[in-house]
Order: structure tokens, then sequence, then C-alpha cells
């Protein structure tokens, strides 16, 4: 065939550099929020001040400045938004890294082993997606009441599928290359050839799909303290912060803006940011999902 | 053609299978439902007698037939609360959720395609980067989020809309367009991938060679084709459709199945919370079936396959 | 003399890059008479699928035509609006792809997409008139029972099933011009004759020229009147059939014929072009062939100018500093037994 296929451009981030700055600014100062915010004199998350509630941001009250202003039980809004940072932050690391070892376990062993075991994993993986993962969660909270560490493992365990897709389908053409096969022939176990060989080609991978990962937990987290279903008071998430604000929407919008902004900011730096470091073929978990599916 | 259809019937009934087991390993986690069943001056011989009715005395692979039955049936007991079976409360309630996701996901698809069409009739390489800027934006807020700024800006600020209920059509406006949003922003992207890699294919060169316009080329030859993933992708995204429709619901008080499983579980009412996930579940795999047998029809190599 | 169904002028086709535009075709001229078959012959990448998507106004968008001009029956085309062109595409002149795996699509019936050539040409047919030509045309290019196949989608047919449609959907409205690239490539060997036969004997029907765009010079040689041999996006040399296989006068068009496999070699080891074709962003100063030709490796010349395509009477053009040269030793560098077939 003597047409050259047109030149085609090399692959570049979805949205340019420009995004990358963007995400990258929006991420530091979340973080710089969340990390540097307790750090500061008159940090206090608890605090009630009945007489000085749903006050704007940037009043002083006794030499005391809230930044963010303060909410209806006059508690300092941004000590709150800093501190819910820090219990969404412990959550979804946690969530990940827990659906990121189960997943990939799960995966290297259906695409390592094959048979009635691999059968077994993705019919697992199938029922899982039949359900609706935050109706999962909602369901099993139910019945085992909210807490910091039912939900935290709950969302863990219900999100392993992405990863198991993954890890079996990288697994099962990693296990027919060369290297693996040779160490077969020179007798090295299936542990072994897992350990050296396969994992440590799955797990960059996985890495990048966990960050992107991380902003959907954040996401299904915030909701569920929203409904009323994830952390629980006096402990502050931005999820309840925001139903709580929704009641003074029409005085105080700021209330429920705050906490929103600060979501999207963190998930959208770590989306943009993982988005930047996926490969060409996997810039769409949703497409490699289909992949994994026909 | 008619294999195809049968093994995915069965593989949706299998799905439903589990889900009805994985329910009743629930309800088993749940403990002795008595305890909330009975008044607080209840004699053990009144619990022990609950049991026996209920069939808790009985060997657990006995109850566990006995839920089969129950679940085939559509008996999932009554309300802890109402008095009425949990089935019909989800059922009623039911119509109001299929028809928030059903108009979010129209409006949705229909947006995103109206929209990838005009980028690639224009050809237009800022407008396609300003959509997918908007697209990577909107999947970073979370729905009950972007519902709340809705309500803000045409509920409280200008007025325009209820932000409450149900009940004419300018009550759905903003709950559809809340949950439509994610809708759109996966599938700005999807199409706009999809758009991208078609038209690199040799058929749309033979296409062109026939004399085809472009317009004619763009929709007769590449949307057919560019569809197809966005099919599959529609309804693998169903479920997350209907769990954004669970908590758009309650922003909004839409008086739907997912604004009862919330109040339901702070209930505690357990056979409705039972019920809720049946039912979602069970829509949720029919319409997967259905886009599944969808995706058939659209591509000729499935169908034979 | 009757006016060229076909004719280019110095047309020069540019890619861009990343180091900037490169020249993939280059001082491209020849002309195609009413009823001539010509075949243009190179290996991959010497620019002659790229000559004719620039002819059909198909050049990808980072593609674009720098100079010359492309005339068809006379009429300016390279300068021809969108609209012109479409009209053209596919009613006067019809082109026929290398893959028919690819170039068929997957979704809809072939029936359709045969239907959709006429339709979109003469548009005040009817259905059933557009229907019942479509199942003509299949059963002229060999489609078996054309009615329950035209009916049927792409991947129920085999290749050579395909390139057949294929056919037919190129010469569905009787096209002056058919430009055929590499149409049996693709496919299975037993089926390339077969496939060459009814592309020749349909469009002997209906009277079209035909461009045959190939690597293979014994394909052509029983096809063409005419052979136009490109090297490096530029014609190294354009004479009829009969001359270019027995009295090649440019040192790449020995090479080629002393690698055609010959009915007399028995067992033995093929004569090949030592070297590789240049890479188009660094083309050879001089004649882009010297680096890999027994005559001019060493000439100073070969090295220094480039040589134009000129005539060396019977209709022979050749680019070659030294073309008298090569014609006389051509004889011995070519293995006996090649030749035109029939």
């Amino acid at each position: 065939m003597s047409v050259q296929p047109a030149p085609r451009p090399r692959w570049r981030p979805p949205l340019g550099s420009w995004s990358m700055l963007f995400a990258a600014v929006i991420l530091s100062l979340i973080l710089a929020v969340i990390a540097l915010v307790p750090l500061l004199p008159g940090y206090d998350p608890y605090q009630q001040d009945i007489f000085n509630s749903l006050l704007r941001p940037g009043s002083v009250v006794d030499g005391r400045i809230h930044w963010l202003g303060t909410d209806f039980l006059g508690r300092d809004l941004l000590s709150r938004i800093a501190l819910a940072g820090r219990v969404t932050l412990l959550i979804g690391l946690s969530a990940v890294s827990l659906s990121l070892v189960v997943g990939v376990m799960l995966g290297l062993i259906a695409g390592y082993f094959r048979g009635p075991l691999e059968n077994v994993i993705m019919g697992l993986a199938d029922l899982q997606l039949s359900v609706p993962r935050i109706l999962v969660v909602i369901a099993v909270t139910a019945v085992l009441g909210p807490n910091l560490v039912t939900l935290t493992v709950l969302l863990g365990l219900t999100s392993w599928v992405t990863y198991g897709r993954v890890a079996r389908a990288m697994t099962l053409s990693l296990r027919e290359r060369e290297f693996v096969l040779s160490a077969t022939t020179q007798g090295a176990s299936s542990a072994w050839n897992i350990r050296r060989h396969i994992l440590p080609n799955v797990l960059p991978q996985m890495l990048i799909l966990g960050s992107y990962e991380l902003g959907q937990i954040i996401v299904i987290e915030a909701a569920l303290s929203y409904l009323g279903l994830g952390v629980q008071p006096p402990v502050p998430s931005w999820g309840r912060m925001i139903s709580e604000g929704q009641d003074f929407l029409q005085i105080e919008p700021w209330l429920a803006i705050l906490p929103g902004l600060a979501i999207f900011m963190l998930v959208a730096g770590t989306q943009f940011l993982s988005q930047r470091f996926t490969p060409e073929g996997m810039q769409d978990a949703d497409l490699t999902a289909l992949r994994k599916r026909r | 053609m008619l294999r195809y259809i049968l093994r995915r019937v069965v593989q949706a009934a299998l799905t439903v299978f589990g889900v009805v087991t994985a329910v009743f390993f629930l309800v088993q986690l749940s403990g002795d439902p008595s305890a909330l069943l009975l008044p607080p001056d209840a004699t053990p011989e009144d619990a022990d007698r609950l049991r026996t009715s209920l069939g808790l005395d009985r060997p657990l692979p006995v109850q566990y037939i006995q839920f089969l039955g129950n679940a085939l049936t559509g008996d999932f007991g009554n309300s802890f609360r109402q008095r009425t079976p949990a089935l019909k409360l989800v059922l009623e309630r039911l119509p109001a959720t299929l028809e928030l996701a059903f108009t979010a996901f129209a409006l949705g698809l229909v947006l995103a395609f109206l929209a990838s069409l005009v980028v690639r009739l224009t050809r237009s390489e800022r407008l396609r980067t300003g959509l997918l800027w908007m697209a990577f934006s909107l999947q970073a807020i979370p729905t009950f989020f972007f519902g709340l700024l809705l309500i803000l800006v045409f509920s409280v600020w200008l007025g325009w809309l209820p932000s409450l209920g149900r009940g004419t059509p300018q009550h759905l406006i903003l709950p559809a367009l809340t949950l439509a949003t994610f809708e759109l922003a996966l599938y700005l992207r999807l199409l706009n991938s999809a758009f991208l890699q078609e038209m690199g294919q040799d058929y749309v060169r033979t296409a062109k060679a026939k004399g085809g316009s472009r317009v004619r080329v763009l929709v007769r030859h590449v949307l057919p084709n560019a569809m197809l993933p966005i099919v599959t992708i529609a309804g693998i995204n169903l479920g997350v459709l209907l769990g954004g429709a669970i908590v758009t619901e309650t922003v909004f008080s839409w008086p739907g199945v997912g604004r009862l499983v919330v109040q339901a579980v702070s209930q505690r009412d357990y056979p409705v919370v039972i019920a809720c996930v049946f039912v979602i579940s069970l829509v949720f795999v029919l319409l997967n079936l259905i886009v599944d047998l969808l995706y058939a029809v659209l591509d000729p190599r499935v169908r034979y396959a | 003399m009757s006016v060229p169904v076909l004719e280019t002028r110095d047309l020069a086709v540019e890619f861009a890059g990343p180091e900037g535009p490169v020249r993939v075709v280059d001082k491209v001229s020849f002309t195609l008479d009413p009823g001539e078959v010509l075949g243009l012959v190179g290996e991959s990448g010497s620019g002659k699928s790229v000559t004719l998507l620039a002819v059909m106004g198909l050049l990808p968008p980072t593609a674009r035509i720098v100079s010359g001009e492309v005339r068809f029956l006379g009429q300016r085309i390279d300068t021809a609006d969108e609209t012109a062109l479409q009209r053209l595409r596919g009613g006067d002149m019809a082109m026929i792809f290398q893959d028919p795996m690819t170039s068929l699509n997957p979704v809809l019936r072939i029936g359709t997409q045969i239907a959709e050539a006429i339709a979109l040409h003469r548009p005040g047919l009817g259905r059933r008139a557009i229907a019942a030509r479509v199942v003509e045309l299949l059963g002229m290019v060999g489609v078996p029972d054309p009615e329950a196949r035209s009916r049927q989608f792409p991947h129920e047919f085999s290749g050579g099933m395909r390139q057949r449609a294929m056919i037919a959907m190129a010469i569905a409205n009787e096209p002056k011009l058919l430009i055929a690239d590499e149409p049996t490539t693709a496919l299975d060997v037993t089926i390339q004759a077969q496939v060459m036969e009814v592309l020749e004997e349909v469009r002997a029907r209906t009277g079209s020229s035909m461009v045959l765009v190939t690597h293979d010079l014994g394909l052509v040689a029983e096809t063409a009147q005419r052979i136009a041999v490109m090297y490096a996006g530029r014609i190294a040399e354009l004479a009829p059939t009969e001359a270019i296989f027995e009295r090649p006068a440019h040192p790449y068009t020995i090479g080629l014929l002393a690698s055609l496999p010959s009915l007399d070699a028995t067992g033995e080891m093929l004569a090949s072009i030592p070297g590789q074709p240049p890479d188009m962003r660094q083309r050879p100063p001089g004649c882009a062939f010297h680096p890999r030709c027994h005559l001019g490796r060493d000439r100073t010349r070969c090295a220094g100018e480039r040589p134009v395509l000129a005539a060396l009477g019977d209709g022979r053009l050749a680019a070659c500093h030294y073309a008298r040269e090569a014609e006389a030793g051509a004889a011995t560098a070519i293995p006996s037994g090649v030749g035109v077939a029939g």
C-alpha cells in the first residue's frame, strides 16, 4: 500500500497543556487549604457561636477572622472545609487502596490461572456492575448503620471491578509474552512469575486508574454524605455541608457553593492530571470497560 | 440472532438470581426483624410466634428457597412503617423515576449528538476544545451539587422554574437537566473520540469517492458507526444514571424510588429497602438487555455471531 | 487527436510533517486516452496512490496539491470546488480501493451501498429501478445469486466477493475514468486473477479508461497499454507496455523486471535492487535513485543533477541521464522469459 496514512498527530492530553496548568493550580490550591488551614491560629471546625451564625466571608468576631464566614451554627466555614477535606481524602485514599489491592489480586488470579476461577471472578464483576454502586452502598449502610469505617470498606469493596477487569486483560496478554514463557521453562513458579514479571507491568496502569477512581470515590462519598448516609456529624463532610447549606440557599448561597467548589477543585484536579498520564487507548475508563466487555 | 438473544436473556436471568441471593445475605446481616416488628412490651413467646410465622426458625437453606420463591412472586413483606406490601410502595414510585431517567437519558444523548455533529460540520477546533473542556469540568461536579446550582440560578435568582416536587412539565426540567448533564459530558467525550476514529476509516473514503457530500458521508456513513460504542456505553452507564437518579430525586424532592430508598434506609424499613434494591436492579438488568439487543440490530456483525 | 480523459501536468503534492512539508509527489505528468489502460507501478511509498487520490480530490487533510494541474476531459479539476468534484466522483470518475475489508461500510447492506452510488448521480431514478440496477451490476461482476446477496452485509462476503461489490459500485454509473488502487493486493493469490478478469471485462464493456495502480509489474503486463513507473514521487519511466518489458530504459525499471519471478528461473535467486527506497524527508540530491543504481552509483552527474523525463522515441520516456546505456545493458540484466503474456 503506498498511501502514506495521514500523519496522525501524536497523542496529546485531550485539552492541551493549559488545562494541565489549570488542573495543577486548582489541585495545589485545595490541597494547600486542606494541609495548611489547620495550622493557622483560630482554626476550630467545631466551636459553635449561635450569635454569629451565617456570617459573610471576611467577617471579624472578637479579633478572629472568618475568612469564608460561618455556618448556621456559627462554626468557622474555612476550618470545616479543611477538616472535611482531610476526612474525604482519608476515605478516598483508603477506599482506592483497598479496591486497587482487591481488584489487582482478583484480576491477576483470573488472568493468570484462567479456568473456573476466572469465570467465578468475572461473573462476580458482572454481578457487581448490574447494581448501581451507590445503591449497594446505600443498602448495606441501611443494615450496618453509617460509620466511617463501614463507608470506607464498602466504597473499597464495591470499586474493585475496573481494576480487576483491566488487570485481567493485561495479564492475559502478558502471560503469553516471551519473558514469562522463558521464565516458566526455567522452572519459575506461578507466584514468582506474577510477582516478578506481571505485577510490575500491571501496576503503573493501576495507579493511573486509581488516580482517576479517586475522583469518582470522592464524588460518591460526597453524595452519600449529602443523603445523610455517609460521614456522620459532628465530623464535617463536604456533602453534608452542601445539604445543610441547601436550606439557606436563598439568604447565604455561599454555604453550599464553597464546599461544592472544594469538591470540584479536588476532583477536577486529580482527574485532569490522571488523564494526562493515561496512555492512548485507555484515555477513557469507560471505553476500557467497553473493550473488556465485547 | 435467536441464539444471541437467548444467551443474553439467560445471562440477565442469572444476574437477577445473583442479585436476589445477595439481597438474601443482606437480610441475614440485618439480624432479627422481630425486634423491630414487635411492640416493646412483647413477651418472648410473642417473639417466638412471630419468628415461626415468618419462617425464621427454619434452617438457612430452607429460608433461602422460601426467599427465592417470595422474590419471584414479588413478595418482600410489608413495610415496617406503612402496613402495605413493600413492592407496592416501590412500584407506585417507579413511574416517576423512569420518567426522570428517560427524559435525562434522551436529553443528554440528543444534546451530545447535536453538539458533536455541529463540531464535525463546522470543523471548528475551538468549538471542539471548548466542548471538551465543558465535558471534563462537568464530570468533576457531583450531580447533586450541579442540581443545587441550577436551583440557585433558575429558582432562587431568576424565579423561572420550581425547585421541588413533581407535577407539571416545568417541574421536570431542572431535575432532568441535572441528571442529563453527566450523560451529556460522558457522551460528548465518547462521541468526540468515536468520530475522530471513524473519520479515518477506509469506508469513509469510499463514501466520498461515490460523490457523497460531507453532510451525507457524516450522517449516513460515519454516524451509524460512531453510535455503536455509544450504545454499549449507554447500557453500562445506565447504572450510573439510576444511581444519579437516587441522588437527584433527593435534591429536588422528586417522588421516585431513589427518594423512597433513602427515606427507607433512614427509617430502617428493611422490606422497602430490599424491594427498592430488587426493583432498581431488575430495571437496570432489563434496560441493559434491551440495549444489547438494540446493539445487535445496529451492528450486523453481532447479529450472526 | 481526441481530448485525453485524464491529464496531469507537473503535479506536486506535499504532506504536512513535523519538520516541515514533505513532497511525496513531484512533477508528475501523464495523459490517459479514451479507452486506454495505464499501469502505474512502483514500490510502497513511491507516491502512486497519492497521485490518484490527488486526482480524485480525496487527499487527506494533511496533504495538499502545491503545484501543477489535473485535467479531466480537458477541464481543470484540481481547482474545482467541492460540489463540482462531488458530481464527478462516483459519476464520471470512480475509484476502486485496495482493501475491500475496510473500504465497505460495515453497518450498511451491500445493496444499499451500491444503490447509494447510483442514487447520488441519478436523482430521478425510482427505488425499484435502482434495486434492479444493483442486482444487474452484482450479476455483471460475477456475484452469484445477486438478489439475495445484495441484502447481505460486508462481513458476510468473502474478500473476493467484496472486491467484486466494490467494482460494481465503481462502474455503477459507467464512469469515463476508473481508478483502481491495487485492487487485488489484499486478496488471496487464487482470487486475484478472477477479480482482475472481472475488472477488465466490465471496464471493456463500459468503455472506461483506467489507471491501474500496482506494485506488481506482472499484473499490469496483461491489462495496460502503457506503463508509468514511479520512484520516490516521480515518474522514472513511461512507455508502452511492450517497450517497458523489452527495452526498459531506466535502471530502476530494469531492477523491477529483474526481480520478477520468471518462468525459466529454476530455483535461481531472484535478482533484486540493493538498498532501500529513500526517506522522502531526505531525498538524495540529483537522481533519487542513484545510491541504488548500478550505473549512477559513482557518477557525479547522477549525484548532482536531477534527470528530467525525456523522450527516447516511439512514445518512450525515461528520466535517466544514461538511458541509452541502461537500455543497452538491460538485455543482460533481465532473465529471459519475462515478457508480455499472451
